[in-house]
């Protein structure tokens, strides 16, 4: 393998120089993501030849070009864990160029970002926390299940007994975009430089530099871009992710929602809105501070700040507000703008109908949290930010009900009042678990090339 | 008789003190003897299972994760009145883009330089994760950090606003270790507890041993804000 220069400069990516996922939301409705371990490399590397040489008739990696009117079946994307890379032969003076959060691996970072107790490693589903085991994370989204199925198959047969399943994860979205709790979600995401806006829901906050989203440009930080391994034509232009399984407790969501609702004499709606940010049918709170309304318009529904400083409108430990604070005042005063990451979350499990009673189905979010750095971005706000609240002196040492680490012993939200005494719900648990959690790299299609064509 | 009896007192006298000098330098010969020993059972053992370093602490109770410590140690190049004369100047001349910095960071409530010894050292309480810190003072102020690197033995990666992972793993690395508050933590086998601190302490034998807080558990921002000073807006 040819050793290139450090200095050598990372192109700025197109759209067919970069996966597709991390520059815009697919829109099919299903997704599997599949965890696997590398017995054997070379078909892998065959395979990943292949599917980055732009043959249509062969199965691609999709890349960032738009596909036009018609959409394709199935769109299949390739991430791989650190222990992964070199389970391909990735050598070693590369490897060591990766940041600490990626080369030690999510397990190791578990208690830092309230992965404990029933959300510890050792819970997660079998194989999920053994990172010899946990090397490369395939995500075929598609039309239909049947479509998935095809391109898993047609993926397992060409990759033969190389790879190794070690937990498959079937998504579906659900009606209006939910998600679990009820929330229409994916509506906010950043803008990255030079890249078509992700979604149909502008807003008013600062474009994401390249660097903040893609390995070898200068990052959301004055003077700061992100360290990059060599070579860069394998690394530049690749993105991290938090592969993230987390199994949502609706019932017992719902329950408590009915109960601050009694305690405090409010709408369960309004409470979820508090709670979240937006109210569930997607409207924000800072455009619907009294009533939900109909739902909005998607072009005007995150055209929002947070002029209230007190968070009497949308409060300051809702969910949102605490994973991107915006425009509003924080501690870390040069961090507005800096944390953000790109969600891709797909929903599993079935919907609950109004008033159901409690079953033992598994329902949750696959959630993927993708960025240029995680600990810069996604360890910022789920350990910061979520967990500690850390941003705001009246918030530090609440908790974000909706996703927090959350301890029914000492848990407490505070819903500040326009006009009297804040209202303060406590007593609640953890309402979502960990069960699974994986820290990846998604090379650029370049960057599979080289994971293909090196001599290493 | 009475001459003789002082002689013999006097004997007795002499005597005892040079057997108390005697068992007192046979004390210290033993006490060596001692140390030397496990100076020599440690490097065995050093080498038959190294030292685990314990991983930085995160906890899920609050006062556990404001007013964090750092206590870093930056062994000097050239170690000498020159080089702190010189480390001085450079950060008077930057003392307003430096401070300025430290607000921007926001999270920090008390830091200082100092060289002791043959070392300049940075010495900080903060609150939250030590990476987001050391990574957030890179953003606000890391080309100070370039221009103090030129002093410093085995720098990192420079600047370190290219190489911001490498720079949090140098920090890391220099960083006085720090314990859990249960020392029993570092074993399941508390038998063994002894044996693992002199490994530790054997494979980084400088060690933060305690820390007093008389407010524990409040963040910067809290304090300022109970005080009426303003915490967004520090200028
Ligand atoms: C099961 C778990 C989760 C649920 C149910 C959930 C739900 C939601 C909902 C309903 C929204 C508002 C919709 C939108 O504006 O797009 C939202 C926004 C957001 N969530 Fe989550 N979330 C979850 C996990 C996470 C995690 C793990 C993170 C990151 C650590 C995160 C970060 C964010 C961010 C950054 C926003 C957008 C805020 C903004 O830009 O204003 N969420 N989430």
């Amino acid at each position: 393998m040819t050793q290139t220069n450090a200095q050598r400069p990372v192109p700025s990516p197109t759209p067919a120089d970069v996966q597709g996922w991390v520059v815009r939301g697919y829109n099919l409705g299903h997704v599997r993501q599949v965890i696997c371990t590398i017995h054997n490399p070379e078909p892998l590397r065959t395979f990943l030849g292949r599917a980055t040489n732009g043959d249509p008739s062969t199965q691609q990696i999709q890349s960032g070009e738009h596909w036009g009117d018609v959409k394709p079946p199935s769109a299949l994307n390739v991430a791989f864990t650190y222990t992964g890379l070199a389970a391909l032969g990735v050598p070693a003076r590369t490897l060591a160029g990766f940041p600490t959060d990626f080369s030690h691996g999510a397990p190791a970072r578990a208690i830092k970002i309230g992965d404990v107790g029933d959300s510890a490693p050792d819970r997660w589903d079998a194989g999920t926390d053994d990172i010899d085991k946990v090397h490369v994370v395939w995500t075929i989204h598609g039309q239909q299940s049947d479509d998935i199925d095809a391109a898993w198959n047609k993926l397992a047969a060409a990759t033969g007994s190389s790879m190794s399943v070690v937990a498959s994860y079937d998504g579906s979205a659900l009606a209006d975009n939910k998600v679990h709790f009820g929330y229409v979600d994916s509506i906010s995401q950043p803008h990255i430089e030079s890249f078509e806006r992700d979604n149909p829901a502008p807003d008013k906050q600062p474009v994401a530099p390249l660097g903040s989203f893609f390995l070898g440009h200068d990052s959301q930080f004055e003077d700061v871009k992100f360290d990059l391994p060599t070579p860069t034509e394998f690394v530049g232009n690749g993105t991290y992710n938090a592969f993230r399984v987390l199994e949502q407790d609706v019932f017992g969501f719902e329950a408590f929602l009915r109960r601050a609702a009694e305690e405090t004499g409010r709408d369960p709606e309004w409470i979820a809105a508090k709670i979240c940010g937006r109210w569930r049918n997607g409207n924000s709170l800072e455009q619907y501070p009294d009533h939900q309304g109909e739902p909005a318009d998607p072009a005007t529904r995150n055209d929002y700040g947070y002029p209230d400083a007190d968070g009497s409108i949308c409060p300051i430990g809702s969910h949102m507000r605490r994973a991107n604070p915006r425009d509003a005042a924080i501690v870390q005063r040069a961090a507005n703008h800096t944390r953000r990451i790109t969600r891709r979350g797909m929903p599993y499990g079935p919907l609950i109908a109004p008033d159901q009673e409690p079953d033992d189905t598994p329902r949750g979010l696959l959630g993927n949290f993708l960025c240029g750095s995680l600990t810069a971005q996604f360890e910022g706000v789920q350990y910061d930010w979520i967990n500690l609240g850390l941003q705001h002196p009246s918030i530090t040492g609440t908790n974000d009900v909706l996703l927090g680490a959350n301890e029914e012993l000492t848990s407490r939200f505070t819903i500040p009042m326009p006009d009297g005494p804040d209202l303060v719900l406590s007593g609640f648990p953890r309402f979502v678990r960990t069960r699974a959690s994986t820290y990846t790299f998604l090379p650029s299609i370049p960057g599979l090339r080289w994971l293909a064509n090196a001599a290493m | 008789m009475v001459a003789l009896c002082q002689a013999g007192t006097k004997h007795k006298h002499q005597v005892a003190r040079q057997q108390k000098f005697c068992g007192e330098h046979m004390v210290k010969i033993w006490d060596a003897i001692v140390r030397r020993f496990t100076r020599l059972l440690i490097r065995y053992w050093a080498a038959k299972e190294p030292a685990v370093i314990p991983p930085r602490r995160y906890s899920q109770a609050l006062g556990d994760n404001v007013q964090q410590t750092m206590n870093l140690i930056m062994p000097l190049a050239h170690p000498g009145p020159e080089t702190t004369a010189k480390l001085l100047e450079l950060l008077q001349f930057r003392v307003d883009d430096l401070f300025g910095g430290l607000d921007v960071v926001g999270t920090v409530h008390f830091a200082r330089f100092d060289v002791i010894g043959s070392n300049l050292s940075m010495i900080s309480v903060y609150d939250g994760d030590f990476e987001t810190y050391i990574r957030d003072f890179i953003a606000a102020f890391g080309d100070i950090f370039d221009d103090i690197m030129a002093f410093v033995k085995n720098p990192p990666p420079l600047p370190v606003g290219d190489n911001p992972s490498a720079f949090v793993d140098w920090v890391n690395a220099r960083d006085l270790l720090q314990l859990p508050q249960d020392s029993t933590e570092l074993t399941d086998d508390l038998s063994l507890l002894s044996r693992r601190l002199l490994l530790l302490f054997d494979a980084k034998p400088e060690v933060q041993l305690g820390v007093y807080r008389s407010y524990p558990g409040f963040s910067v921002a809290q304090i300022r804000q109970a005080l009426g000073l303003e915490w967004e807006q520090k200028s």
